[in-house]
């Protein structure tokens, strides 16, 4: 168990600046996802961390304690791999054995055969066994301690995998993509496992995953990362709902956060499409903004003068939500909305019809630069503008 | 149903050809076995019958075992091909490891020199390989048979093919539970690598066994002689070629390799597809 520092790390291949002065403070038993998309350096910070690859500069802590110049097996920590990386002559068991006996045991005492001579070791051996039960129990994979890692599912190596992890007791675990080989079922039942299992161990974790569902739902803790920077970190609640960064609304949520363009009027309010939007952005008059918003933050209504109107593209059935894709004049990026299915019952693809949404709920962000601009309610604030 | 004639008939023809050539590679195998199994005056007759109208299978073969240590060259032949073997592994491995997996400068000049000396005969440098020998004194030893060649370029080449489709996951992993990276290497690369390495055994084996050219430039002395210099001590000034012993040692001296091949075939094959993967 230990907070993690990380202080100004920086990190190029070529020319190429992979990272860039990233700060990061992870606390005690905490579940951080760093999360991002694909080249974002989510991962090679994450073997920075590890210590299988070197940092440009910057320094990282460990317990308070800067592990710089220790070997990746020396900070204590264990790491699941995407691929699982599991040690393909070696039975379940002896896979979870490894790390245990290569830090317990010495060289001689880990020889074949001299290593039988020593009762030291034998004591050792017996102990390791005990462990790697104990864990296997835990996991519920102790029927298969004697097969290969070729004979197991892909949610059985998965196991195999936190096993090997768990069983050093480390004092960070890491992770990466661990679930991305998965199928989706899995997936989602795997999600509940890892999250019961911080719970369980109360150790920190450390997650990196380009699934932004599998970092709303586990995490304590969200670290944004979008080309080699960090842009947010925030419990998920906060991401989601007050995202610092336009990229960081695009990237949070699924379906996508709808962006809208506009414009600030004379009176501070937003116009967009043609119609105005009971919002005042902190923008000069005439500046460009983008207006985020939720696709369950839309509803569909009856065209209206004064209404922003939509073509109705694509309908898709959830149950007991429909997706409805719509097509804005003026926008090139389609709108989505999420809204209940019984509302939509005589909706029909082709219809055109009008937006209804809370000024509340936009998110205002700069046009050039992405930043998220603090905007209050036009005064007098309507509880609903049918804009 | 037309359909399915057409493949019967292409498969048919392609096993027609398959076993014309398999005939054409076996033909001096069993000509050969037949030989050793006939006596001197059924092999002057000369004509092409495979089963011995007269019999001298076992005076063929006692004589291919008096007349010569036979057994003596093929300990020889054991030790030598054994050593080189294992040197070439303890060698390969590490280098194979470092090209495929190690980050370092020069790393891609130094591959580019190894495929190159692939491309030198053995042959060119024979000479002052020789020459070297000599000064270090050693010729006319085991030794001289198996330094020559414990760095196989080939090897290296080979068993770098497969370590690049080893994930890379699997040495972090390892670093990360402890290992140094020769660990690494004999651990965690070595047993993953056992279809490439039983290839390469089987080359390296086939090769130096079978090698007439090397050991008969640097021993002289006939208690060291391999299996195929033993073979040639058959050819005498005075009789010419004795073929029905010719023969019988030839096929005992061939039998560990076939043997040996057939044991390791499955492991063989997939060694290859393997490095051709990818």
């Amino acid at each position: 168990m230990a907070a993690v520092g990380i202080h100004a790390i920086q990190k190029s291949f070529g020319s190429t600046d992979v990272l860039k002065s990233i700060d990061l403070a992870i606390e005690d038993g905490e579940f951080m996802t760093l999360v991002g998309p694909s080249g974002c350096g989510k991962s090679t910070l994450l073997r920075i961390i590890a210590g299988l690859e070197a940092q440009d500069a910057g320094s990282i802590s460990i317990g308070g304690k800067a592990v710089d110049d220790r070997r990746p097996s020396a900070r204590n920590l264990a790491m699941v791999f995407q691929s699982y990386a599991l040690y393909p002559h070696l039975t379940v068991g002896q896979n979870i054995a490894v790390p245990l006996r290569m830090r317990n045991l010495s060289m001689t005492e880990r020889l074949p055969l001299v290593g039988r001579l020593s009762p030291k070791a034998a004591g050792k051996k017996v102990e390791i066994d005990r462990q790697v039960r104990r864990v296997a129990e835990q996991l519920d994979i102790a029927h298969l301690l004697d097969r290969k890692p070729k004979q197991l599912s892909g949610g059985q190596r998965q196991r195999v995998a936190v096993g090997r992890a768990m069983v050093r007791d480390p004092n960070v675990f890491l992770m990466d993509e661990p679930l991305s080989n998965l199928d989706a079922k899995l997936r989602v039942h795997m999600r509940t496992e890892i999250a019961d299992l911080h719970r369980s161990l109360g150790t920190t974790f450390i997650y990196v995953t380009h699934d932004q569902a599998e970092a709303m739902t586990m995490s304590s803790r969200i670290a944004v990362m979008m080309e080699g920077d960090l842009i947010q970190v925030a419990p998920p609640a906060e991401v989601y709902d007050d995202p610092a960064d336009i990229r960081v609304a695009e990237f949070i949520g699924s379906p996508k956060i709808n962006i809208l363009s506009g414009i600030v009027t004379n009176q501070g309010t937003v116009g967009c499409n043609g119609v105005e939007i009971g919002i005042q952005p902190d923008c000069p008059a005439g500046a460009e903004v983008k207006l985020g918003v939720r696709p369950e933050k839309l509803e569909i209504a009856g065209p209206a003068p004064g209404r922003l109107t939509a073509e109705i593209r694509h309908l898709e059935n959830l149950g007991p939500d429909m997706l409805v894709h719509l097509r804005m004049r003026d926008e090139a990026d389609p709108i989505v909305a999420r809204c209940p299915a019984e509302n939509l019952r005589t909706a029909r693809v082709g219809d055109q019809v009008g937006l209804v949404f809370s000024p509340g709920d936009v998110l205002v962000f700069d046009g050039t630069t992405g930043l998220r601009q603090p905007s209050r309610f036009a005064v007098p604030a309507p509880e609903k503008i049918h804009a | 149903m037309r359909y399915g004639t057409s493949t019967k008939l292409g498969s048919i023809a392609k096993h027609a050809v398959l076993a014309l050539g398999a005939v054409f590679i076996l033909a001096p195998f069993v000509q050969m076995i037949s030989t050793s199994l006939k006596s001197s005056q059924d092999i002057a007759q000369g004509g092409l019958n495979l089963i011995p109208r007269e019999w001298a299978a076992v005076e063929n073969y006692s004589q291919a075992l008096n007349a010569t240590p036979l057994l003596q060259y093929m300990l020889n032949g054991v030790i030598v091909t054994v050593c080189i073997f294992a040197m070439q592994v303890l060698i390969a491995l590490p280098c194979a490891y470092a090209l495929a997996k190690l980050r370092w400068r020069g790393r891609s000049t130094v591959f580019a020199l190894v495929l190159m000396c692939l491309l030198i005969p053995p042959h060119a440098v024979a000479i002052p390989v020789y020459i070297l020998l000599f000064k270090m004194g050693i010729l006319d030893t085991y030794a001289s048979l198996i330094l020559p060649f414990i760095i196989s370029v080939f090897g290296i080449f080979l068993m770098r093919q497969f370590f690049m489709t080893v994930p890379d996951d699997l040495i972090d992993a390892a670093r990360m539970d402890g290992m140094s990276e020769f660990a690494i290497v004999w651990r965690v690369m070595a047993p993953t690598a056992v279809p490439a390495l039983v290839a390469f055994g089987i080359f390296s084996v086939i090769a130096h066994w079978n090698d007439y050219f090397w050991p008969l430039i640097v021993l002289s002395s006939e208690e060291l002689y391999t299996p195929p210099l033993g073979i040639a001590t058959f050819r005498t000034a005075e009789v010419g070629y004795v073929f029905g012993p010719l023969m019988a040692a030839a096929t005992m001296v061939i039998a560990p390799l076939v043997i040996a091949f057939l044991f390791a075939q499955r492991r063989f094959i997939e060694g290859i597809t393997l490095t051709g993967m990818k």
